[in-house]
């Protein structure tokens, strides 16, 4: 995060270019001609952005508020692992900021009375809607993975891989089993050779 | 009975000792002056007592120190260059408006025929003082608010405080300061401050909040700092276009260093010396005392001044510096030195020379930089022994050179380096003084010896500076 | 039947029945759904139950202010306009509305509050005029300054400043997010089949106010124009579900509930009065000290910060050692 002026990751370099996070990675893959969205129509493409966008909205959200704004994940996880490169006590000082700019931003997109059970709530929310788009297939549209397959395989797999203070999180993500295979199935075809992951 | 009002002893009497009581600064009251004055001047005095009036807050402890020499005195001149002295030394300690003297034949019992009284007549300062300024920079205008408070716990220590209200940032300071009763010039001070500075020239901006313990103390003629500092710095980029490098170097550290200074300044002026030398040796050492920031910085100044035919002033001075990574970390880009600008190698824009990535200056680890200067006054002499005594004219010839040390070859190669490729220039200009602080200066540059990536400044640069090559 | 549930939201102005996108959105959905709401339209804020608006004031559960707990609220109470909804269609309604809110919204928040034209020339000048004295000095400036604070951290960047930079991104996000709903559209009447969804609340919350108001700098809303399925969807919404917000009557408060109306006018005039009063006795008393009748004064503490007499403002001080 300290290369980043903006403090956004993932960034990809090019040139004298950086280029940060999904969107505009994307727009500048796109514009270098490589595209995974080509093949759907204009519904689905709109489709495919509005639940990327639910992604963004619900789940990235919730992930924040339980890193942040649950005290035991933040006091047990959250604020070792973030100030972690920081030698004392500076790794305090920017912990805590860093905890009170993502309450800041809970109050202004008004999750900051909600309460955790009310969090996991959104998040089975959200579970169920990729859910139910997903239904029985292989990936999100048609047969052909898109940016949205990345987008909600690289959060879901995040969230089933890591150890937080509870399970709650990942039982909830556990209890819808297309979504589970769905995660197994992008994990074996594309990084298997990684090793760990789910598997283990 | 005799009163010598000496309510202003400056100048003072230098020597004779019938100067000194008919000065026209020396008030003589007296039913017969003639005769008395004979008396005092021939005859050995004694300083029976001295009393300081006017004293609140301030500790009379504290004082003594300052006027213990009055006591030596032998005879009335002596007396009134002692309580002069004294007086200085009052003033000298920030925490007195005014500071009159009366000097007064003894009274009392045990008054002796050849005895005096001094009374030092002090109006202290006020509990608080303020301040208040307006500053516009380029693109930036800010407003400070300070406060003092002098003499707080009635031993010259000093409490300053220093708020800075931007259009674009905050900055602020607290200082506390105390010297050591006696020995003014031996004192601790604490400073807490947030900083925070913009560096167009490298693409970056800089927050500093820190905290540090200074310690200044004289040797023989030499003047030494000892400081801890412990500074949480958190560099960013002033813009999107910075360089990736500059993108690198972003974020937060923590550097705790220990320096040491030392300077010998026999110059009679800081700003347009005409003689004497400055020697300045300056050693950092971070990163044993904690944070993440390991380094040794070395660097050093010397100048040299002398004064030629018809008031002209002959003026040598070198710098030079060198920063060692301490572990496998690089160097900082906020700890490298850099070079070039209107008061330092001239000629080039303000510190664009060395090592750069598209556009954004990166400092160096090892540097050198030189400078010849004759001055003259100016043609003509316009305003002389006034106005006109605040300009001068001058020539000069900088040079300096700047490199990075990670290239991974030994000491003689960084020296091959830094004497490769030397940048120069030469030019004349105008001086002018402001105050005893800073100086301000146009001039006519020529660039030399200039390296692609340079940015040079040929032709009329004009600048300002306190510290200057 | 229980008492009826309360709903405070801004009042209507340019043809809407609410100026305020929530607001909308929340009135949208109750129509869509049948809840017979008792709808206050106001112009302060401090007279809704939870300071802000819109504000839902329910018998059991005290006040909600946010417009999805509203909504939530309405669904508990049996008033479900995504009742016909499939599971898929419900997913899909929470992902668009997810869309909506992050590149959408962000870019309508910079077109009313931040764009300085936009602003000064039509926010402010409606919450001035229609705020009441003296709340409407200073409450645009707030209610701008929050907003503004609101964008930057949604963004995720501290130093966000009003600009072209800024400007170019979130109306691209905002132009893109249009086009997508235009084509999710098409040539349907309602998002989902026949009858009106959240979804179609929420849309219809965040582009009404687009096409309605009279802004300086237009650019989304000229794109909002082009789309004719868009524009038409939310003029549809109009004719039917609030036909009596008639197009040129910014000087009547139409309620979508008229029982609602008298009480709505009838604090107004008890705050004139109370405003009134205090008008007068405010210019009494300064004509009293004016004219000297009246006298105050002003003893100061001895001892206090003496240096006041001497800093005025600009004074520069240094010790002067003499």
């Amino acid at each position: 995060c300290s290369l980043q002026s903006e403090c956004k990751v993932p960034f990809i370099h090019v040139g004298n270019q950086v280029v940060s996070e999904l969107g505009p990675i994307i727009q500048f893959t796109k514009a270098k001609g490589h595209s995974l969205s080509d093949v759907l129509d204009d519904v689905q493409r709109a489709e495919m952005k509005a639940y990327m966008e639910l992604m963004n909205n619900m789940l990235l959200t919730a992930e924040l508020y339980i890193q942040w704004c649950d005290e035991t994940t933040a006091a047990e996880i959250t604020r070792p692992r973030y100030s972690s490169p920081y030698p004392w006590p500076l790794k305090h000082i920017l912990a805590y900021q860093k905890q009170w700019e993502v309450r800041r931003k809970m109050s202004a997109v008004g999750w900051a009375e909600k309460t955790l059970e009310q969090v996991y709530e959104d998040v089975a929310q959200c579970c169920q809607a990729l859910s139910q788009r997903l239904g029985t297939q292989m990936y999100f549209f048609n047969r052909q993975p898109t940016e949205l397959d990345a987008l909600v395989f690289g959060h879901l797999f995040t969230i089933l891989t890591t150890q937080l203070t509870s399970n709650e999180l990942s039982d909830k993500v556990k209890t819808y089993s297309n979504l589970l295979t769905f995660v197994h199935r992008i994990e074996q075809t594309y990084f298997e050779d990684q090793g760990g992951g789910l598997s283990s | 009975m005799g009163t010598v009002h000496a309510r202003s002893l400056d100048p003072l009497p230098m020597q004779g000792p019938d100067l000194g009581v008919h000065a026209d600064d020396v008030e003589v009251i007296d039913v017969e002056p003639e005769t008395k004055q004979e008396v005092l001047e021939n005859k050995d005095v004694v300083v029976q007592r001295v009393h300081i009036d006017g004293l609140g807050r301030t500790k009379e402890d504290l004082l003594g120190y300052e006027i213990a020499d009055v006591f030596t005195a032998k005879n009335l001149i002596d007396v009134m260059k002692k309580s002069h002295d004294a007086r200085e030394k009052l003033l000298h300690l920030g925490i007195f408006r005014k500071v009159e003297v009366v000097i007064d034949t003894s009274e009392g019992e045990d008054a002796l025929p050849n005895g005096l009284d001094v009374t030092f007549e002090v109006t202290e300062l006020r509990r608080l003082t303020g301040s208040y300024n307006t500053m516009v920079g380029n693109n930036e205008g800010s407003m400070v608010l300070g406060l003092k408070l002098p003499n707080i716990l009635g031993r010259a220590e000093k409490l300053t405080f220093q708020f800075s209200y931007g259009t674009k940032e905050t900055s602020y300071g607290l200082s506390f300061f105390k010297p050591k009763p006696g020995h003014f010039d031996r004192n601790v001070s604490v400073n807490l401050y947030k900083v925070t500075g913009q560096f167009p020239w490298s693409s970056l901006r800089e927050t500093d909040r820190g905290i540090s313990t200074e310690f200044n103390f004289p040797i023989w003629k030499t003047n030494h700092t000892l400081k801890w500092e412990g500074v949480w710095r958190e560099l960013g980029c002033l813009a999107r276009t910075a360089s990736f490098a500059v993108r690198e170097e972003s974020g937060h550290s923590l550097k705790s260093s220990l320096s040491h200074a030392m300077v010998i300044d026999t110059r009679n002026s800081a700003i347009l010396p005409k003689k004497g030398i400055l020697l300045k040796i300056n050693q950092e050492l971070a990163g044993y005392t904690g944070g993440d920031v390991s380094f040794l910085k070395e660097d050093f100044e010397i100048q040299l001044n002398r004064r030629l035919f018809w008031d002209s002033v002959l003026s040598a001075s070198l710098w030079g510096g060198m920063l060692l990574p301490i572990g496998d970390k690089p160097t900082c880009i906020a700890d490298r030195f850099y070079l070039g600008g209107p008061t330092s190698v001239r000629g080039f824009s303000m510190y664009s020379i060395g090592p750069q990535s598209e556009g954004d200056y990166l400092g160096g680890e090892a540097f050198w930089a030189s400078g010849a200067h004759l001055y003259t006054p100016l043609p003509f002499r316009p305003g002389r022994g006034g106005f006109g005594d605040l300009f001068r004219m001058h020539f000069f010839l900088n040079a300096g050179n700047l490199c990075r040390l990670d290239y991974g070859e030994g000491p003689r190669s960084h020296l091959q380096k830094l004497a490769e490729c030397i940048r120069w220039s030469y030019g004349a200009g105008i001086v002018l003084r402001l105050g005893n602080i800073a100086r301000l200066e146009l001039n006519y540059c020529v660039p030399m010896g200039v390296q692609s990536g340079d940015r040079i400044c040929d032709g009329v640069q004009f600048g300002a500076g306190i510290r200057f090559l | 039947m229980a008492a009826p549930l309360e709903l405070f939201c801004w009042k209507g102005g340019w043809g809407l029945p609410s100026v305020n996108t929530e607001c909308l959105t929340v009135l949208a959905y109750a129509k869509f759904a049948g809840a017979p709401l008792k709808v206050h339209k106001i112009a302060n804020p401090w007279r809704s139950p939870t300071g802000s608006l819109p504000a839902l004031k329910t018998p059991e559960e005290g006040s909600l202010s946010q417009p999805s707990k509203i909504i939530i609220q309405l669904k508990k109470q049996k008033y479900n306009a995504d009742y016909d909804l499939s599971a898929k269609e419900g997913a899909d309604a929470l992902a668009f509305i997810s869309l909506l809110e992050e590149k959408l919204l962000p870019a309508l928040i910079y077109t009313l509050w931040v764009d300085p034209k936009n602003y000064v020339d039509v926010t402010r000048r409606w919450h001035g005029e229609n705020i009441p004295f003296p709340l409407n000095f200073f409450l645009p400036g707030r209610m701008q300054s929050r907003q503004l604070d609101r964008l930057r951290l949604v963004r995720g960047d501290s130093r966000l400043e009003p600009g072209d930079e800024t400007e170019k991104e979130l109306y691209r996000d905002a132009l893109e997010c249009m086009d997508l709903l235009s084509q999710r559209l098409a040539s349907h009447k309602f998002f989902f089949g026949d009858s009106p969804s959240s979804l179609d609340a929420h849309v219809f919350g965040h582009l009404a106010p687009l096409l309605k108001m009279k802004l300086p700098n237009a650019k989304l809303q000229q794109h909002l124009k082009s789309m004719d399925n868009l524009s038409n969807f939310c003029s549809n919404i109009l004719t039917l579900y609030f036909p009596s917000e008639g197009e040129d009557t910014p000087g009547r408060k139409f309620s979508s509930q008229p029982e609602s109306s008298d009480f709505d006018n009838e604090p107004h005039k008890r705050r004139n009065q109370v405003l009134s009063v205090l008008v007068a006795l405010g210019a009494m008393l300064s004509y009293a000290l004016l004219t000297g009748i009246l006298s105050i004064q002003h003893v100061r503490p001895q001892g206090a910060l003496d240096s006041s007499e001497r800093h005025g403002v600009g004074a520069h001080e240094e010790e002067d050692d003499d």
